[in-house]
């Protein structure tokens, strides 16, 4: 299992963590969103695929990831395991979703210098949505800030 | 002739010859164009165009400059001779943009009314503008903690402009001065906010606005107020709840805290009695609550009455707190967000 160089970072983060949610008896789901700073985005899959797993609702459709705070500028694709993790697992979720029902992840970041490189890595890192188009990248305020 | 013909871009040649039109019979053209050969008969009223020929063989040439010299042009035309509905469609298209709507506001009279309450529509009482409406000697008194009387003068100004009427998000911010002492010189003003839909009140101390207090300052929010936001508000949570299910008709509610803050909070005696619990069908935003707050909002979710908020918004909140509120409103819950970590907005 790959774990992000951010780890370190996070430790004292752990205690404020808003995951894994059991979600079952939400039967009217259509979206979840989570927000992360871009230094902690490897670390809550593990979390997240075992909130995924317990959603029942037939109409969750959307998962939306809205990065925060600063994105380096220039880190080449190649090297977005060390951000991303272990996100492979959940891109192997969210296609199963997708063939079922339709199913789209939403990447929002506010303001980033190297956008295409975190475009790129988060293609990289979700290879199977990104093939189906399943992806949509948007750079912009965060709604209802 | 065809020297006016070459010369497409006048401002690139300093000097050059052009024709001068008036504004109205720049808007003329533009309203033919906007609404099409069948409006070109209504349009009989102004004088009739004239022929193209003329207009090249015998133009008005004037040895201008490049910018427009707004003092000596003659406006004929303004925007009342657009339809309403394209006005209003202008307007709305810019509802987020404060700034643009502002310039259109100063175009013509047509514009600034229908713009006037679009503007105007989110008014702020912050302490910051109260601050720059005082004279010197006030700033003095405001200093020393003589505050009654000028604590909340911003009220004043804002009437005088005559805006009470077109608020319909109040936002307030007078730090402690949001008090009933400090805005009962002011509350023939306050009273005036009779169609707020959005109230959001940065540190409010509820017991203070509660009992005889409440129905003489707010009861002029309660019939149409469907979003309430308090921001580190202070007191009882049974005068916190209390205060919430006043409001009927409350779809959304926001409670923003900031560590530590509900530590003087206390709960004394049994949770109030409710007439009607509001019907909550819009979205629960909760920023930076610990357990003591998040046990205030289970108990007001668990209230009589069904909760039926369709979002809920988890910002920094406390583990502890996310689950018991997701599993109360379960069964209307379309949209979750939460934060990882100490994602800092």
């Amino acid at each position: 299992m790959i774990r992000p160089l951010a780890q370190s970072r996070s430790e004292e983060a752990v205690d404020e963590k808003g995951l894994p949610l059991d979600l079952k008896d939400t039967t009217n789901l259509r979206s979840f969103t989570l927000r992360v700073d871009f230094e902690d985005i490897g670390y809550p899959y593990e979390a997240l695929a075992e909130t995924f797993q317990t959603i029942t609702s037939f109409s969750f459709s959307e998962f939306v990831l809205e990065v925060g705070r600063v994105i380096p500028a220039r880190e080449p694709a190649h090297c977005a395991w060390k951000w991303w993790g272990a996100w492979t697992e959940l891109d192997k979720m969210f296609e199963r979703l997708d063939t079922k029902r339709g199913f789209r992840v939403v990447i929002r970041v506010e303001k980033l210098d190297g956008e295409p490189y975190f475009f790129s890595q988060a293609e990289d890192r979700l290879p199977l949505m990104a093939a189906r188009k399943g992806i949509v990248f948007e750079i912009g305020p965060f709604p209802e800030k | 002739m065809g020297k006016l013909r070459r010369f497409k871009d006048p401002q690139q040649i300093p000097g050059a010859l052009v024709e001068s039109y008036s504004i109205g019979h720049i808007l003329r053209r533009w309203r033919s164009a906007i609404l099409g050969g069948e409006e070109k008969k209504k349009v009989s009223q102004f004088p009739p165009p004239e022929p193209t020929d003329k207009l090249i063989e015998e133009p008005q040439i004037t040895n201008v400059e490049p910018s427009l010299d707004l003092g000596t042009i003659t406006i004929t035309e303004t925007w009342k001779g657009l339809p309403q509905e394209i006005v209003d469609h202008i307007v709305f298209m810019l509802r987020n943009d404060l700034e643009s709507l502002k310039a259109c506001s100063l175009t013509c009279k047509a514009m600034f009314i229908s713009t006037r309450h679009v503007i105007h529509r989110k008014i702020c009482l912050t302490w910051e503008k109260n601050w720059d409406l005082l004279t010197i000697p006030e700033k003095q008194r405001y200093i020393r903690g003589e505050r009654q009387g000028i604590a909340v003068r911003v009220l004043s100004a804002i009437a005088a402009h005559g805006l009470l009427p077109y608020a319909r998000h109040l936002y307030i911010h007078l730090n402690r001065n949001f008090t009933p002492v400090n805005l009962q010189p002011f509350n023939d003003h306050f009273q005036r906010f009779d169609r707020i839909q959005e109230l959001s009140i940065y540190w409010l101390h509820i017991p203070d606005f509660l009992s005889g207090n409440f129905d003489a300052y707010f009861p002029n929010f309660v019939p149409t107020l469907r979003s309430l936001h308090l921001e580190t508000p202070t007191g009882d949570t049974r005068d916190i709840l209390d205060f919430i299910c006043r409001f009927p008709n409350l779809d959304d509610l926001t409670f923003k805290m900031v560590s530590g803050d509900s530590r003087d909070w206390r709960t004394s005696g049994p949770l109030p009695v409710v007439n009607k619990m509001p019907p909550f069908r819009g979205r629960l935003k909760l920023c930076g609550i610990d357990e003591r707050c998040g046990r205030m909002i289970q108990q007001l979710i668990s209230l009589p009455g069904k909760c039926h908020f369709r979002s809920v918004d988890f910002r920094s909140c406390r583990f502890e707190v996310e689950q018991p509120i997701v599993d109360a409103c379960s069964s209307t819950l379309e949209s979750i967000s939460t934060t990882w970590g100490r994602f800092c907005e």
